[in-house]
């Protein structure tokens, strides 16, 4: 699962946006880099969830990359403007940045948190989010233990 | 589709187990169907008006995606697409081909867990009339059918169009189907390609997420001819049917002889021909 696809999913339950937890696999997948799609979905994208997800995620020999992602969602219209006049150099490490979290990392095995307890299963890079695979909040004691051990 | 339908058989996530999965690999002719299938759904999806230059990627919605045979379409088109699907099975099966959307596991009866507004459209091949199943006490195919409705309209972008072709199984289903369409808020409708042919004919959903657009009206039916298929005449064939109901050629001494001959030759216990064969009764009471 793609960090584009986390950013667009929510919990089943709650409506609200997932927390990556427990990564245990990752791949970074190189993939065609086109700007345009990124500046196509910078709108959609929830800032905060994809600095949460990014940190999750960033190997320690990430870190510059991930300061690469300012704080602030970046001003959509301006980088939308650059992208049309072909201005688009100035932004071109953040689109870069941006390419690298969203298209090219996968998330292949680990947790997806729901702020209010259920936890779904992320396995071989596909979420499970089918309501009765859902580790409820007050199973997951007996559920994590054995997770952890493995 | 001949023989039972499959949603009869069992819920998907059980119908469609490895066996059924490893058809989706090796089935030519299935590959061949679902991908033609994706292709039309795919041209009812896109926008009428590219919103920014032609040829823009675009996200997409892939909803029952399977082994991914429609997500191939979609990358073609240079798209990039979230599939979505109950069967484990046939997501794994996606995985291991290296498919370059992604796909999450869910029950789209249960309602799409996307945020509001990030898809620029949504295809759909062959899942629908799953929804209309109750596999399970608590499954109503109203009910299911609504929530899928619903929170699909809310992840697609106002005025994103969906393609989703289905095999219904008679006009109450397709009429439920488009009913709960609409309380949710898309406005287009049925559309039938090749309506005139029993086999090639298939049925889509072409929606729209927002009121009607004067282009809709562009959406047209495929017919037999534009495909190059042979559009069958169908006055030819029922003139030919009721010429021989009314020659009568069953009872005549030729027939009687010729069909005899043939039973025999298939190892039939045959009467021998007689002089009274495929004579008219006298008429007289016994």
């Amino acid at each position: 699962m793609r960090l584009l696809t986390h950013n667009l999913l929510v919990c089943p339950v709650h409506r609200e946006a997932l927390r990556i937890e427990q990564v245990r696999e990752l791949e970074v997948i190189a993939a065609e880099y086109r700007p345009e799609f990124i500046v196509r979905m910078l709108p959609r994208l929830d800032w905060g969830v994809l600095r949460a997800a990014a940190a999750a995620t960033a190997a320690a020999a990430e870190a510059g990359r991930l300061e690469a992602l300012p704080p602030q969602a970046p001003d959509v219209e301006a980088i939308q403007a650059a992208l049309r006049d072909g201005q688009v150099a100035q932004y071109e490490g953040l689109l870069q940045t941006l390419h690298h979290f969203l298209v090219e990392t996968h998330v292949i095995t680990a947790r997806l948190g729901c702020p209010h307890g259920e936890q779904y299963a992320i396995d071989g890079g596909i979420p499970n989010l089918l309501a009765e695979a859902a580790i409820s909040p007050d199973a997951m004691e007996d559920v994590a233990a054995p997770a952890v051990a493995s | 589709m001949t023989g039972t339908r499959p949603e009869y058989a069992a819920p998907p996530q059980f119908y469609y187990n490895a066996d059924e999965a490893r058809k989706y690999l090796s089935n030519s002719h299935l590959v061949e169907t679902q991908t033609r299938l994706a292709q039309r759904a795919l041209e009812l999806a896109s926008p009428v008006s590219p919103p920014g230059t032609p040829g823009e990627p675009l996200l997409f919605l892939d909803v029952g995606c399977g082994t991914g045979l429609s997500g191939d379409v979609l990358t073609d088109a240079g798209h990039h697409w979230v599939g979505v699907d109950v069967s484990e099975f046939m997501l794994t099966v996606a995985v291991e081909r290296d498919v370059d959307g992604d796909a999450v596991q869910l029950d789209m009866g249960a309602g799409l867990p996307f945020r509001i507004g990030v898809f620029d459209g949504a295809i759909s091949v062959s899942a629908l009339q799953w929804l209309c199943n109750a596999d399970r006490t608590e499954h109503e195919p109203r009910r299911r059918l609504r929530q899928f409705f619903t929170t699909l309209y809310a992840s697609l972008r106002k005025g994103a169009r969906a393609a989703l072709q289905f095999y219904p199984s008679g006009e109450a289903q397709i009429g439920m189907i488009l009913e709960q369409a609409r309380v949710a808020g898309f406005s287009g409708g049925l559309l039938v390609d090749y309506p005139h042919s029993t086999r090639a004919k298939k049925f889509y959903l072409a929606l729209r997420a927002g009121p009607p657009e004067p282009g809709d009206g562009s959406l047209q039916p495929l017919e037999e001819d534009t495909e190059g298929n042979v559009a069958i005449d169908f006055q030819r064939r029922r003139q030919r049917r009721c010429r021989n109901r009314a020659g009568a050629t069953h009872s005549t001494r030729e027939y009687i002889e010729r069909k005899k001959q043939r039973q025999a030759r298939q190892g039939k216990a045959v009467r021998p021909p007689s002089k009274y064969s495929g004579r008219r009764r006298s008429g007289r009471a016994f």
